[in-house]
């Protein structure tokens, strides 16, 4: 009978260690659980920065609207975006590689404030997520454009 | 006499489990904290270039009709070189754009810098190292 009692005892303890270990497994997933979400938008949010950097020297060099989009447009990534303003959309893969069906998607504008192909133009960047109206990350910039005598 | 089976070891074994489990969620979890903020920063960095960029480019614009017609465009000042050398330094937080602008007298000019660069103050304490001096 003693015997009896001892062995219920043991699993009885047994069963309340188990039950602390995985109450504590428990916790630490959701911890892990949190770093994995954490890291992913570091990620995205890194992605987007260079994405929209590239973004912005490519209009630094461009003369015009079109000369941005064929910059832009080299998978065939790339499309005009109908619009009041001149909007060029461009997708990019998680490798930041030129993808048509890429999870990053970049928007930038070509707004000139002068005439003939001169003066200054602004241009607005930002790069969301598929799936996601919310910008990741958003920058502006500007270019004087002038005719460069030789 | 009765052996009863011993809680001991299985409990031990659980404790260590644990306490590796717990570190590890701890360091994974601020590892991804940390690379949130240098990512964070880096978005911040690059906002203030280009926040400066669009500075400079205005600059240039309200400078070139001032270079055209032969005047000291406002924000610029002249180099003590030949007085055809302009430079105008533009500050964004603690970065600086440098622009250089050379003119040919016949009102077109060319831009001879376009320079960032951070405020840096060299730090000259070197505790008791021996400076090579004596």
């Amino acid at each position: 009978m003693k015997s009896r009692n001892h062995i219920t005892a043991f699993y009885l303890e047994a069963l309340l260690l188990i039950a602390v270990f995985i109450c504590i497994i428990l916790v630490l997933t959701n911890l892990f659980g949190a770093g994995i979400v954490k890291s992913g938008e570091a990620e995205a949010l890194t992605g987007s920065v260079t994405l929209a950097q590239n973004a912005c020297e490519m209009a630094s060099a461009s003369s015009d609207g079109d000369e941005l989009y064929g910059w832009l447009n080299e998978e065939d990534n790339a499309r005009i975006v109908e619009g009041d303003v001149f909007k060029v959309e461009a997708r990019y893969d998680e490798d930041l590689s030129p993808d048509k069906d890429g999870k990053y998607i970049l928007e930038i504008s070509w707004e000139p404030e002068g005439g003939d192909g001169e003066g200054l133009v602004r241009n607005k960047v930002s790069v969301r997520l598929d799936g996601s109206d919310e910008p990741v990350y958003s920058l502006d910039t500007a270019v004087y454009l002038k005719e460069v005598r030789s | 006499m009765n052996h009863t089976p011993k809680l001991g070891p299985l409990a031990l074994l659980l404790t260590v489990i644990s306490i590796c489990l717990t570190i590890m969620s701890i360091l994974s979890y601020t590892t991804a904290g940390a690379d949130m903020r240098l990512a964070e920063k880096y978005a911040d960095t690059v906002s203030e270039r280009y926040a400066l960029e669009i500075k400079g480019q205005e600059l240039l614009e309200s400078a070139d009709a001032v270079i055209s017609s032969g005047g000291v465009p406002a924000g610029f000042s002249v180099s003590d070189t030949d007085g055809r050398e302009y430079f105008a330094d533009l500050k964004e937080g603690d970065l600086n754009l440098r622009i250089g602008i050379r003119t040919d007298g016949s009102g077109d000019y060319e831009i001879i810098s376009w320079k960032y660069e951070h405020d840096w103050v060299q730090d000259t304490r070197i505790g008791n190292l021996w400076s090579g001096n004596d």
